[in-house]
């Protein structure tokens, strides 16, 4: 909602209204047109936190209604450090971080400088990578579930006759289910990282790499000394952005394994869920989403400075 | 003065135009959760204020389209009736009684005036009884001098309160390709052939390799046919009667090692890891001929007339669920099967209580043509039923094996179990990780149990039983 700008008739004073100066005037009006927005969020925001503080703390099934809920210290935290799902999850959660954020990152990178110095077909590629990432991750999620068949889809078969005679079960296989979703993953959002470093490639003054060249710089001097020291802002942009994406994932796990099998794919928000939604353990859930703001409360005030310091 | 005017007038507009921003956005906070809500008091109120007489009751489920069908004439039959009394169908999520289940729970924790909704399980009644958000029956019971025992197969029952009636009444059964036994020689088996000799048939009616392959069998990805002896032949797959956990039973060792057999010894059932990837449909498998032979329950008995949807042009014959052998029978095993069925329960917070019982007496007793589902009353004519969903269908099926099947002598049913935890959906989870640790990571069968065991112990200490 937009505050609609009126003219606040100001420059004739009521002698009698000594009170109302025309500053105090717009004030009033400006907090008036400002209530709606910070009441809204006073609720929606503030008094949500507060009340998920409170449920960490508490144990509560929701159906009992808001006389059921039974104040019970610090036992839902105790808990989720004697909880090897949670560690797992935890542990999910970073290995799935080191998957879908350095990694695509770098190929992202060498994609985007290829196409941009490439002068044929350059806004075919560009499409080519981008559609992923418009389509629905479900219906991508459905296709590579299909491709990822363990005995009939395309990719075992090809393994297959390679001579490969136990090619891995990829996403029903506790070794491979979390790798075969940081696969999926990353190619469904390459386009986005593509598109963003390009947009960073254009602003990348020609003059800079003719400069180099005259002072004899290859093609690989270039790179390392111009192109990535120049995108070094687009890449912190891209770094804590999915960074925090990768640990709110939770969709394409939802969809694809449940967390499964056998915990080998949960990842906190999916505990989160499972917790507060297929067990009604909501004080155990809200301590587990504390327990996630923390850490990614953490891992961006890390990579802030790290910026800063530079 | 024209000046003056103008600037009230503007002050005025923009008071105005604030409070109803205002008003407007805690409507939103406050109405996200309960929009339905208010909107359904509203109309109940006016029911009720509109005549003395006239009440207005509702009648919360999750039928889809077809259902919804037969559902309503049940209701307008009742409405005939009672003319007095005034039923409002609501369909909380079409065809998905877990989400309806959510719903539910939130329009009650919400305050809503519940009247009667139709229960996915005895479970779920029994959950929701336990935290005081269904009606108890007792006095209803009593002022009519009706013995819910002599009435219904499985009461939902807390603390020596009635909290639900059983409205439908499952049974398992296996169904087979008729025309592969045949081409194999095999009879239709009857009650007491045991797990060992499905697998032996599900040896003799495999045929074909690859794409091809008929398997003898296919097993889905639900608890039920990862332990089927527990979970058609016990009270209850979670706990026993003395409140241990019955993952610790032999049944499971049993099954789990007989699947493991079938899938990578016999080669006779489709791998758990492809039915795993590949999100299949249990009905499909069968009717397309992937399978011979499924372990499924009446639910599915117009399926196979039901040729528009699953082409297919074989006949089904029909067994009752195969025993355990002798070894592998649970513990407490008394040779006859599970049943049990959605229960009919009334809101605590029903303000039309006796006019809600009696839709809950017709709902579940009246001997209607509209009934798409077996009954749980101990009195109705189920067998009726059946050749009403089979009518005009009858070369499509085995009848014989079909009637043996449902209402045999030979098939007994166990009474509700007494003993229930709260853990159900934890422990449910517990088997399934359990399972999988066993097929797709290849842990040993001895670790695994253990592990199930000592996972479930803890959840049921933790959480306790239903009181």
């Amino acid at each position: 909602m937009e505050a609609v700008k009126q003219p606040v008739p100001g420059t004739q004073r009521e002698p009698r209204k000594r009170f109302m100066t025309p500053h105090r005037k717009e004030a009033m009006i400006g907090w008036l047109f400002l209530a709606p927005e910070i009441i809204g969020m006073l609720f929606l925001n503030v008094f949500a936190l507060g009340f998920s503080l409170y449920l960490s703390l508490s144990k509560w099934d929701l159906l009992s209604g808001v006389k059921g809920i039974e104040f019970i210290g610090f036992g839902n935290y105790a808990k989720l450090f004697n909880d090897p799902t949670i560690w797992q999850a935890v542990k999910n959660n970073v290995l799935y971080m080191i998957m879908t954020v350095p990694i695509p990152i770098a190929i992202a990178f060498v994609l985007a400088v290829l196409i941009h110095n490439s002068v044929f077909f350059k806004d075919y590629f560009k499409v080519a990578f981008f559609i992923p990432y418009i389509s629905s991750i479900i219906a991508v999620a459905a296709v590579w579930s299909a491709l990822f068949h363990p005995s009939l889809g395309p990719i075992n078969q090809f393994l297959m006759d390679l001579g490969i005679s136990a090619p891995p079960k990829w996403l029903v296989d506790p070794k491979t289910s979390l790798l075969s979703i940081a696969i999926i993953s990353s190619w469904a959002s390459l386009g986005y990282t593509i598109i963003i470093y390009m947009a960073g490639l254009t602003n990348i003054s020609n003059e800079i790499y003719e400069a180099a060249e005259i002072d004899g710089a290859g093609p690989l001097k270039k790179f390392f000394s111009i192109t990535v020291p120049m995108l070094r802002s687009t890449t912190f942009f891209l770094l804590i952005t999915m960074l925090i994406g990768s640990f709110k994932v939770f969709d394409i796990i939802a969809y694809l394994t449940e967390g499964g099998p056998n915990n080998s794919s949960t990842v906190l928000v999916y505990r989160i869920y499972e917790e507060g939604f297929k067990y009604y353990n909501m004080g155990y859930a809200s301590a587990i989403s504390w327990l996630l703001f923390a850490i990614i409360g953490i891992l961006t005030a890390v990579t802030w400075k790290m910026r800063n310091e530079d | 003065m024209q000046q003056k005017s103008k600037k009230s007038l503007s002050i005025i507009l923009g008071t105005l135009l604030t409070i109803s921003l205002i008003l407007s956005g805690c409507g939103k906070s406050g109405n996200s959760g309960n929009s339905a809500s208010n909107g359904a008091a509203a109309n109940a109120n006016g029911g009720n204020t509109a005549s003395e007489k006239q009440v207005t009751i509702k009648y919360y489920n999750w039928d889809n389209d077809a259902q919804a069908a037969g559902t309503d004439a049940m209701l307008q039959e009742f409405m005939d009736q009672n003319p007095n009394i005034k039923v409002e169908h609501v369909v909380l999520v079409p065809g998905d009684s877990v989400e309806m289940m959510k719903k539910l729970d939130f329009l009650i924790s919400s305050g809503e005036a519940i009247d009667v909704v139709q229960m996915p399980s005895l479970g779920s009644t029994i959950e929701r009884a336990s935290r005081g958000a269904l009606a108890p029956l007792n006095e209803f019971y009593e002022k009519e001098g009706i013995v819910p025992e002599d009435e219904y197969y499985v009461n939902a029952k807390v603390d020596g309160k009635y909290y639900g009636m059983q409205y439908t009444k499952s049974i398992n059964y296996v169904m087979l390709n008729k025309d592969a036994l045949d081409e194999v020689g095999l009879e239709v088996p009857k009650f007491g052939w045991t797990w060992d000799d499905y697998r032996e048939y599900a040896k003799k009616l495999t045929k074909g390799e690859g794409v091809d392959k008929r398997y003898g069998t296919y097993f889905h990805t639900w608890e039920l046919y990862m332990n089927a002896p527990a979970q058609t032949m016990m009270k209850d797959p979670f706990v026993y009667e003395d409140g241990t956990t019955i993952l610790a039973d032999p049944s499971y060792k049993y099954f789990f090692q007989l699947r493991k057999d079938m899938e990578d010894v016999d080669k006779t059932a489709k791998p758990y890891s492809d039915v795993l990837a590949a999100k299949l449909n249990y009905r499909t498998e069968f009717f397309n001929e992937e399978a011979a032979m499924i372990l499924t329950g009446n639910f599915t008995i117009a399926d196979p007339g039901n040729t528009e949807q699953y082409p297919h042009n074989f006949k089904t014959a029909f067994a009752p669920v195969p025993v355990p052998p002798a070894g592998a029978e649970p513990k407490g095993y008394e040779g006859k099967y599970f049943t049990s069925g959605s229960q009919i329960a009334m809101g605590a917070t029903s303000k039309n209580k006796d006019a809600s019982f009696k839709l809950m007496r017709f709902m579940t007793t009246a001997d209607s043509k509209n009934r798409q589902e077996f009954s749980g009353y101990k009195k109705a004519n189920n067998e009726e039923l059946m050749t009403k969903l089979v009518a005009g269908k009858e070369e499509m099926y085995d009848m014989d094996s079909l009637k043996y099947s449902l209402f045999s002598d030979d098939i007994q049913f166990l009474g509700a179990a007494e003993v229930m935890t709260n853990a159900t959906s934890e422990i449910t989870k517990v088997i399934d990780d359990g399972f999988s640790k066993f097929m797709l990571s290849n842990e040993p069968i001895d670790e695994v149990q253990k592990w199930m065991v000592d996972e479930a112990t803890k959840l049921i200490d933790e959480k306790g039983f239903v009181k």
